[in-house]
């Protein structure tokens, strides 16, 4: 990579994380999310946006804009991109307002949420995001209702929200 | 205040289970809420974060590095001299079809993934909506044309029953298409790497812009060379064949392992052929010009069943930039050694203008020895 430009390395890694699993979570499929990951900063390059203020939210920005543009042609899908730009819209309306902590310090802060979870709870979450696997096959696993399942998902999901929360809000106090 | 459905139509739609009645309502919900699209900002992104906790390090890592590329080749593409970007014209014959590309104008519209613009594309046994996968093998289906836009802006026009693909391109190629049969027309945008074009039989990478390839039925392709003693117009059957005919500015064909940059005006052939070898035609020397040493050794053979004569260059031959390899048993030796009369060779060349550029011949010792009446 000696032809890139240090700073746009720097770009990349500091922000491929996060513009990339934003982008598996809108579109649901990592090939789709590792292309337009690529496309987001190779737009970035082109701009010459290298660096500077907003520089993070800018990307998340182009990272909607063209998730939104490929979940609309691929109509119909899961999620409908008319639909979906609205809700992110709302969203993105509070994210300019309060910018969303850094990505890799909430991961950090989930990483060690994750721990004070129980070996099941750990394993329901892997299956569902590590191995990909449906509900309905997870239910197959473990002799449980999908109903079931998706209760303890969504207690999972609100548990883990409040104790990143927590964490994030222990941080600031801590640097304060 | 959030409406009692929230909760359950959020993780609905983070599970990928909501209905469209209920995507409305989420929506709409989320647009007079500003509580809702707090809380679903949140969940959203603690759904991003859950997936980078469970992320498989080698794959971001290779994910990553892909990024890298792209931005890597966007910085070495900037500094390509021009005449790369002269405009090209080529034409390919595989025997099982012939091919021709057209570049057109340059372009810059990317799309995140292949779109079919018109007529069937039949992926297994369902036709594809609008999009297409990487690595999907398709067929056109129908009567009537089918064409699509690649990830790269470039657009292919594919005849009914053509059978394809794509495969995710990698390092300085920007896009792969593969033609397994079938007639296909391309406009290939510029930028961003190199575009390449995959047959059964070779590869046409593209530095240019504007190229043609057709791909013909086997049964309708025909083989001539005037490099044997009968100076022949053979019809081969069922062996594939690669013609490239460059009218404007340059393509890389590459087959068996041999590389042949062809520029405007010049017209390469390609073909494996196979069978065995009836016998030798001729054996001695060419004489290069540029070397006071008679050590380009020429041989010529017919392969039974195709009647179709091969002239084989010695390995290191530079005639024509090129260098033929003679496996016999996948080991590299000499013609007088591999090629006798009655074993089974396998032959692959192309014909470049008047010239058959023979890239490798592979011969089996297990065949039956040469029969020394001849």
């Amino acid at each position: 990579m000696t032809n890139v430009p240090d700073d746009l390395n720097e770009l990349v890694r500091a922000h491929w994380h996060e513009i990339f699993y934003m982008l598996v979570t809108l579109t649901r499929n990592a090939a789709t999310a590792e292309d337009l990951t690529q496309e987001v900063f190779l737009v970035a390059y082109r701009k010459g946006m290298h660096s500077g203020p907003g520089l993070r939210f800018w990307l998340r920005e182009v990272a909607r804009r063209l998730a939104m543009n490929e979940l609309r042609r691929k109509r119909p899908e899961p999620l409908l991109a008319d639909e979906l730009e609205r809700v992110l819209n709302a969203s993105v309306a509070i994210e300019r307002e309060i910018p969303a902590p850094a990505f890799e310090e909430q991961l950090s802060a989930l990483r060690a949420c994750l721990l004070g979870l129980s070996e099941n709870d750990r394993s329901l979450l892997a299956a569902r995001y590590e191995h990909n696997e449906t509900l309905a096959m997870v239910a197959v696993q473990t002799q449980q209702t999908v109903g079931y399942l998706k209760q303890r998902l969504f207690r999972l999901r609100s548990r883990l929200a409040a104790c990143i929360r927590q964490r994030m809000a222990a941080n600031e106090m801590t640097d304060v | 205040m959030s409406s009692p459905d929230f909760e359950e139509r959020l993780n609905d739609y983070l599970d990928g289970d909501l209905n469209d009645a209920g995507r409305l309502a989420l929506s709409e919900e989320l647009e007079r809420d500003p509580e809702a699209a707090t809380a679903f900002g949140e969940a959203f992104q603690v759904e991003a974060l859950l997936l980078a906790a469970h992320g498989h390090p080698h794959e971001e890592r290779r994910a990553m590095q892909a990024v890298e590329r792209r931005l890597h080749e966007s910085k070495v593409i900037r500094g390509f001299p021009f005449r790369w970007w002269a405009p090209a014209a080529a034409a390919a014959v595989v025997a099982a079809g012939l091919l021709w590309f057209v570049l057109h104008k340059p372009s810059q519209d990317l799309v995140a993934s292949p779109t079919v613009e018109s007529g069937q594309i039949v992926w297994g046994d369902r036709v594809a909506a609008h999009d297409l996968s990487d690595g999907s093998s398709f067929r056109v289906g129908g009567t009537s044309p089918a064409a699509i836009r690649l990830r790269d802006g470039s657009r292919v026009e594919l005849a009914p029953g053509s059978e394809g693909g794509f495969r995710r391109a990698d390092g300085p190629v920007r896009q792969i298409f593969v033609l397994n049969s079938g007639q296909a027309s391309f406009q290939v945008t510029h930028g961003g790497g190199r575009f390449r074009v995959e047959t059964p039989l070779g590869n046409i990478t593209v530095f240019g812009t504007e190229f043609s390839v057709v791909l013909q039925p086997a049964e309708e392709s025909k083989a001539t060379t005037n490099q044997t003693e009968s100076n022949m117009t053979n019809k081969m059957k069922a062996v594939m064949a690669l013609a490239v005919a460059v009218t404007v500015g340059n393509v890389q064909v590459d087959i068996g392992g041999m590389s042949f940059p062809l520029s405007a005006g010049q017209t390469a052939y390609a073909a494996d052929g196979e069978g065995e070898v009836k016998s030798v035609v001729t054996t001695g020397y060419i004489h290069d010009p540029k070397s006071s040493k008679d050590d380009l050794h020429l041989g010529s053979f017919l392969l039974g069943g195709r009647n179709e004569s091969v002239t084989v260059f010695r390995t290191g031959v530079k005639k024509g930039e090129r260098e033929a390899s003679i496996l016999l048993d996948g080991k590299k030796t000499t013609f007088q050694d591999a090629i006798k009369p009655g074993r089974k060779a396998t032959v692959t060349y192309a014909k470049v203008g008047d010239e058959l550029w023979v890239s490798k011949v592979e011969v089996a010792s297990s065949a039956k020895e040469p029969d020394k009446a001849k």
